[in-house]
């Protein structure tokens, strides 16, 4: 794996579930773009060719809470850039930038983002 | 009735303990507010005035109805005489004690609460936000972030997206969108008349 993104590569996020004080599910059931602001850079967990189910089952070791998807191709869309970032904890590792300088999404991409997560896993 | 710090009267309110369950229907409660806790006060308390005196600051609890209610403090007023004048009227209804208890479940979050070294939310953005739901006219969805600051957040069938993003020091930042996707960003201060502004403008 290397700094290379296919546009239909998933990339994962964990979120916390909707059991823990509705912390980022609005009434309706969709995602508050909350989810995806952080200032030290969005981590997510690149696919990698792997199926949902094998990404799933592979977070679960490590996260709890329920896990989104959105593709490398919507980071496209809104100009928002993927960064490869292996880390101790997972060879998958990466992060989703505002821009290759500004690590922050701006609020535009982080509501684009939210609106086209998948939800992958919902915990119970 | 006045109740001091030494009186045994204190014990109601130390015994009291948050509720698990929202008194559903709306209650008019005029209050004297500090500090950030929710209690529920007995039958035989709520009627008659009480004044509350710890620390150098008053709380004064009074309700217009026979039954168990939630009291909300807030912040603000201090223990003086001016400070009886400043009694509110609060409209408490659940979607307002949903967000409170919800900024309550905010404010218990540690250091790293997001596994990438997020602050837990300080005391003063907490009571901020706590301040402003008490009297936001309109109910918003509130979220934190890993920003250091929470999301107020508002949404109309027709698409349109309103966000109210409040941190600890800064004025409020807001991102809208129109039911026709066009988007707006712009800063405000953050104090409620000016929020409560922006949130009437679009609902229109």
């Amino acid at each position: 794996m290397d700094n290379t993104f296919n546009e239909d590569e998933k990339l994962y996020r964990a979120v916390y579930p909707p059991s823990k004080s509705n912390m980022y599910w609005k009434t309706d059931g969709s995602l508050s773009s909350a989810a995806f602001a952080d200032k030290k850079g969005l981590s997510v967990e690149r696919g990698n060719n792997r199926q949902s189910s094998e990404v799933v089952e592979a977070m679960k070791e490590t996260f709890t809470g329920c896990i989104v998807s959105v593709k490398v191709k919507d980071c496209n869309e809104t100009n928002a850039v993927v960064k490869y970032c292996p880390s101790k904890r997972s060879k998958y590792h990466s992060e989703i930038h505002s821009s290759s300088d500004v690590i922050l999404l701006n609020k535009s991409q982080r509501l684009y983002l939210a609106r086209k997560a998948v939800k992958e896993y919902m915990e119970p | 009735m006045i109740i001091s710090k030494t009186s045994s009267n204190i014990n109601i309110i130390e015994n009291i303990k948050k509720p698990s369950t929202v008194v559903g229907t709306m209650i008019m409660v005029s209050i004297l507010i500090t500090g950030n806790q929710t209690v529920t006060l007995k039958n035989d308390v709520v009627i008659e005035e009480n004044i509350i005196k710890e620390n150098g600051q008053a709380d004064i609890y009074k309700s217009n109805t026979n039954n168990n209610c939630i009291f909300y403090n807030l912040p603000s007023y201090t223990n003086s005489n001016d400070s009886v004048e400043k009694v509110d009227n609060i409209v408490i209804n659940e979607e307002k004690v949903y967000n409170l208890n919800k900024l309550d479940k905010i404010a218990e979050l540690q250091d790293n609460w997001n596994n990438n070294d997020a602050a837990a939310f300080s005391e003063n953005l907490i009571r901020k936000v706590k301040y402003l739901v008490s009297y936001l006219d309109i109910q918003p969805e509130i979220f934190p972030t890993a920003c250091d600051t929470l999301q107020l957040e508002y949404d109309k069938i027709d698409g349109s997206h309103l966000e109210i993003e409040i941190g600890e020091y800064i004025d409020a930042e807001i991102f809208l969108v129109k039911s026709n996707g066009d988007e707006k960003f712009y800063t405000i201060k953050s104090d409620l008349e000016t929020i409560n502004k922006v949130v009437k403008e679009f609902y229109g």
